[in-house]
């Protein structure tokens, strides 16, 4: 049997994208890790941890405002010396319901179908029933989303048809993210499971067997894309070198049990076994080899690396052979800057795709600012900037494009499309720089969130220079430091601080 | 009179500017303070009732500045009943500024969080090393909460190179209120050397040839071909400079020494250094150390170099050069040539009972003089200071109460604290009910924490404190022999001689015997059961007994 983890997307009418991909989402809530290859999870319905793997399928199925997805597993136990299999199929269905107002979602989740069965040797232990809720919220920023939800189940199994009962109470929550440059999902998930069954010993006198135990289970599937630089083998290539964007998914998984010690096939009251059991798998890397900058005049220049990646991602289009580094970054180019690096939809992209007869009979569109026309060849990048509220005019009639960058300015912008100004005190606080007084009150917030989470630091007088006019290699930096929280700093975050300190 | 005209034009002028400056300034804007009684959203209008109840109409001026708590606010954010100060030319409001916020710079409890390693402790106060490289100063208070794997854990389990997450309750304020430590996973797996071979096109992964471990201290054999993932943030050293990801291929046939840790399962590299020239190694104390020059003098008085590469290793932790310290017994793998050295790998085995200066236990052993409510008298006791016991011609009062674990070695049993109390473990040998009983009074081994028994060992006869040896080492196997009984073997085992004042390394395994001996945990009495493989122990045995067993 080839075993092979097999992603079905079904998503023959898709009208809507759903607000969350199941891309990096561990599979069900069993705490179990796969790759392309097989599937692991630790089993505990004997009262002993035994790792099955195997074969797992999915199939999503993405319709409008609704998203399928159905988990079949065929799994062994290979390091049994019995006869084992399990086989389960569960379909959840999850229905979005977004608060357009306050840019959020509401993911209910139900399962509608399910069937398990577990062979062990000589007992079978079949699922009776499986309820199940779930519930998330996302809140749906420019560059991420994130996310949050909590979930209750509990199964119940049968042993050999009416010997005994063995029920598992679930709970638990996950969070997640994402984001163009990665996604990461946790899951922690509680399990509680008591095992009561009748037994006939040799003398035919029935017995009644029961234990208790607790597993706790973190998992945790994460997919990030990092920049990576190759050398040019030949030296008489028309380039030195040029970037590599890789895609990494790796499944990880920690289960820490507590659980009878079972002696003859019966559980010693007296002992317990505590320890814990870890599972990985990652996928192959995807590769995809990027454009390679030609700049003329950034060669050895310290920012070299930034900018050429940025030129690699298309996040700066200029064909010229000069990139001129220290020139000031204008707002516009910026904030153009920004929508691209985090590929945010901008309506150029939907223009082009509904062309012609309905656009002529709409009225002709108009310009938020005075000084930005509809012609202009940015004009989208500022009017979905604005959309997204994450940049405001000078004034309500006012962009002033080509205006330099402030820091100040520039830390707001990428703080905005995070969404992470809310995180700020209360009003009426003082950051820690110390040219505090000179931050205006439109930064304050982002200033502050920009410096709790890392993406700037003060200078070698803790200042912040919020008037600094910004170069465009400056710019770079700080917007290659941005995308590096969108995909390392997240992951971080979202996995190692979650699962390894818990 | 020329002069007169000067003067005159000189006032003139002045005044000139007076007014030029002051009539614009009081023409500029009219100020209204008072209540917000109704605002128009559709027509961009707000009537404000001043504080003497005159009531004026006012509209939005394009561009208006707008502000709560000195924070830009839309209209909408303006409710009726809010105290407002405005600024307005004619009927044409240019700002608004009103009030809104309780707690200024309120932030909820642990809303700010600094994650980092720990670089050194000293009583309350922490200093962090964040991910950036920045350095910042901590404080703990009693009232600190500390987490470690989700559990609540005393404040001296923590170990320096911990990585931890401090949370915050305000937003200005250096005192911690709850610390999240990182769990078993911040240990490191191993010390490797081998020769690099290559890596992948991704940089995210090397194989390595020949490849030995740091075991029993020395290099032992373990694989041919070693694949181990890194990451680009990994530091690499070649010679005390550090080397680009991008470069490591230049480097392959060359020997480099990793410090591994286990990410679910699979080896990761944590540290690498290329070695450059010629390896020397040393066990040996260190006699002093310079920070300011970067190296550090061996009792042998050889003088070595350390780099921002060096690999420091202490408690199984990757640790900082400031965890250097004179009298620290250490192994040094050296790379360099004639009497020029510099440090690839500095593996210290110091290790005491308590994590930090904030530990505060002692394993005392005495006579039980007395046995009372809550408090028990140990004569001619002895104190295991630095390793060894020293004794002490006194008495000494230590306090136990409900959650003190009490172990009867002879029955082999744990005992409540009526029956430790109402027991015969302390009499007076001189009275005739003793003397018609043949009572005598028992010993005790009692770990504590200050003067509070976290757990204690009684038996009827004192061991010869004289044969016990201190011995650091880590679980490599738990066997429960059938002749000997439950037993532990220990890797990377060390003693303490006290002759030489000095860790020696063991180079073969350890094994004791662990029935009949005090195994702490956690701040509790644990069972041979509940011993991991892997586990840091530092112990106390008499040869093949082990007296005492503490998991690091």
């Amino acid at each position: 049997m080839i075993k092979k983890v097999t992603a079905f997307i079904l998503a023959a009418v898709v009208l809507f994208t759903s607000p969350l991909h199941a891309f990096a989402a561990p599979a069900g809530f069993e705490g179990g890790v796969h790759n392309e290859y097989q599937y692991q999870e630790l089993v505990f319905i004997t009262g002993e941890p035994r790792i099955f793997s195997g074969e797992l399928k999915i199939t999503e199925n993405i319709r409008s405002g609704t998203d399928k997805i159905t988990y079949k597993y065929t799994l062994t136990d290979k390091d049994a010396t019995e006869k084992t299999k399990l086989s389960r199929t569960v379909t959840f269905e999850t229905e979005y319901t977004a608060k357009d107002d306050k840019g959020q979602t509401i993911g209910r989740t139900v399962l509608t179908r399910f069937s398990e069965r577990i062979d062990i040797g000589g007992d079978r232990y079949e699922l009776e029933d499986y309820q199940f809720s779930k519930s998330d919220v996302i809140d749906n920023r420019p560059a991420s989303d994130f996310y949050s939800g909590n979930f209750e189940a509990r199964k119940y199994y049968s042993i050999n048809r009416g010997e005994g009962e063995v029920i598992v109470t679930i709970s638990g929550g996950n969070v997640g993210y994402e984001n163009f440059w990665g996604s990461t999902e946790t899951q922690i998930i509680n399990y509680y499971i008591t095992y009561q069954r009748k037994v006939s010993d040799e003398e035919g006198e029935t017995q009644n067997v029961s234990w208790e135990g607790t597993v706790r289970a973190e998992v945790s599937d994460s997919m990030t894309k990092r920049l990576v630089y190759s050398e040019n083998e030949a030296s008489l290539s028309s380039f030195y070198g040029g970037y590599v964007r890789t895609t990494n998914r790796e499944l990880v998984s920690k289960y820490e049990y507590d659980l009878p010690r079972i002696r003859d096939n019966m559980p010693d009251k007296k002992q317990r076994v505590r320890d814990s059991i870890k599972l990985s798998e990652s996928m192959v890397p995807k590769v995809e080899r990027l454009p390679v900058p030609k700049f003329r005049d950034v060669m050895g220049h310290w920012a070299e690396e930034y900018i050429s990646k940025l030129y690699s991602l298309d996040v700066f289009d200029e064909s010229q052979n000069f990139f001129a580094p220290e020139a000031p970054m204008t707002r516009v180019e910026f904030t153009k800057g920004v929508i691209r690096a985090c590929d945010i939809r901008t309506s150029m992209d939907d223009d082009t795709q509904r062309k012609s007869a309905r656009r002529r009979r709409e009225p002709p569109e108009e310009s938020p600012f005075k000084d930005v026309s509809v012609d202009d060849i940015n004009y989208q990048y500022v009017k979905q900037g604005l959309e997204k509220n994450i940049i405001t005019g000078v004034s309500k009639d006012f962009f002033m494009p080509n205006a330099s960058l402030t820091r100040a300015e520039a830390v707001t912008i990428l703080m905005r499309a995070l969404g992470f100004t809310s995180r700020a005190p209360n009003p009426g606080y003082y950051t820690s720089f110390s040219d505090d007084e000179k931050i205006p009150n439109w930064a304050r917030d982002a200033v502050y969130v920009a410096r709790e989470i890392g993406i700037i630091q003060g200078d070698s007088y803790n200042r912040f220079n919020p008037d600094k006019v910004m170069t465009r290699a400056e710019a770079s930096a700080m917007l290659v430091r941005f995308l590096e929280f969108l995909e390392r700093d997240l992951q971080r975050d979202y996995r190692e601080n979650i699962i390894l300190f818990n | 009179m020329k002069r007169f005209t000067s003067y005159i034009v000189l006032l003139a002028v002045l005044l000139t500017v007076v007014f030029a400056c002051k009539v614009p300034e009081t023409l500029a804007y009219s100020t209204i303070d008072g209540y917000i009684i109704n605002i128009n959203m559709a027509e961009s209008r707000i009537e404000v009732e001043d504080y003497r109840g005159y009531v004026r109409v006012l509209n939005i001026a394009p561009g208006a500045v707008l502000l709560i708590d000195d924070t830009p606010a839309a209209l909408n954010d303006f409710r009726i009943g809010m105290e407002v100060y405005a600024h307005y030319l004619g009927n044409s409001l240019t700002r608004l500024e009103s009030w809104s916020t309780e707690n200024p710079g309120y932030i909820p409890p642990g809303g700010k969080v600094r994650t980092g390693i720990i670089k050194s402790i000293d009583r309350n106060q922490l200093i962090l090393q964040l991910t950036t490289g920045k350095e910042e100063i901590y404080y703990t208070s009693p009232a600190t909460i500390v987490l470690k794997d989700g559990l609540n854990v005393p404040l001296s389990t923590l170990y320096e190179g911990d990585r931890v997450r401090l949370y915050f309750d305000e937003r200005d304020t250096s005192v911690v209120s709850r610390i999240s430590i990182q769990g078993d996973s911040v240990r490191i797996k191993g010390l490797y050397k081998g020769t690099l071979y290559s890596q992948n096109s991704m940089g995210s992964s090397i194989l390595l040839k020949d490849v030995e471990v740091f075991q029993n201290g020395t290099w032992r054999e373990l694989k041919n071909i070693l694949h181990i993932a890194y990451n680009r943030d990994v530091p690499i050293y070649y010679g005390g400079q550090k080397i680009s990801p991008n470069n490591l291929k230049y480097y392959n046939g060359k020997t480099v020494y990793i410090a591994v840790k286990d990410f679910f399962g699979k080896e990761g590299a944590e540290q690498m250094v290329v070695k450059s020239l010629y390896e020397s190694t040393f066990s040996e104390k260190i006699e002093e150390v310079n920070w300011y020059a970067s190296a550090f003098e061996l009792k042998n008085k050889r003088n070595i170099d350390f780099s921002e590469g060096t690999i420091f290793v202490k408690n199984n932790r990757l640790v900082d050069s400031y965890a250097l310290a004179p009298g620290q017994d250490a192994f040094v793998v050296a790379d360099g040539r004639g009497a020029k050295a510099l440090a690839s790998v500095v593996y210290i085995y110091n290790q005491d009972i308590n994590n930090s200066n904030i530990g505060q236990y002692w394993l005392y052993a005495g006579k039980l003089d007395m046995v009372i409510d809550n408090k028990i008298v140990l004569s001619d006791f002895f104190i295991l200071n630095q390793n060894e016991w020293e004794s002490f011609d006194d008495e000494k009062e230590l306090y136990f109460d409900n959650d003190t674990f009490i172990f009867d070695l002879e029955n082999m049993e744990r005992i409540s604290n009526e029956e430790f109390i109402t027991g015969n473990y302390a009499v007076d040998e001189d009275s005739s009910y003793a003397r018609r009983q043949g009572l005598k009074s028992w010993y005790a081994y009692a770990y504590t924490d200050g003067d509070r028994v976290v757990a204690i060992a009684l038996k009827k006869n004192m061991d010869s404190l004289l044969r016990q040896r201190v011995t650091l080492g880590t679980i490599q196997t738990l066997e429960d022999d059938a002749l000997v009984g439950k037993t532990v073997i220990l890797r990377d085992a060390r003693d303490w001689s006290s002759r030489n004042e000095k860790w020696m390394e063991k180079g073969l395994p350890v094994r004791m015997r662990v029935e009949k001996s005090l195994l702490i945990k956690d701040d509790r009495m644990i069972s041979w059961d509940e011993l991991k493989p892997g586990d840091d122990l530092y112990c106390i045995r008499d040869d093949f007994e082990c007296i005492f067993l503490l998991v690091k």
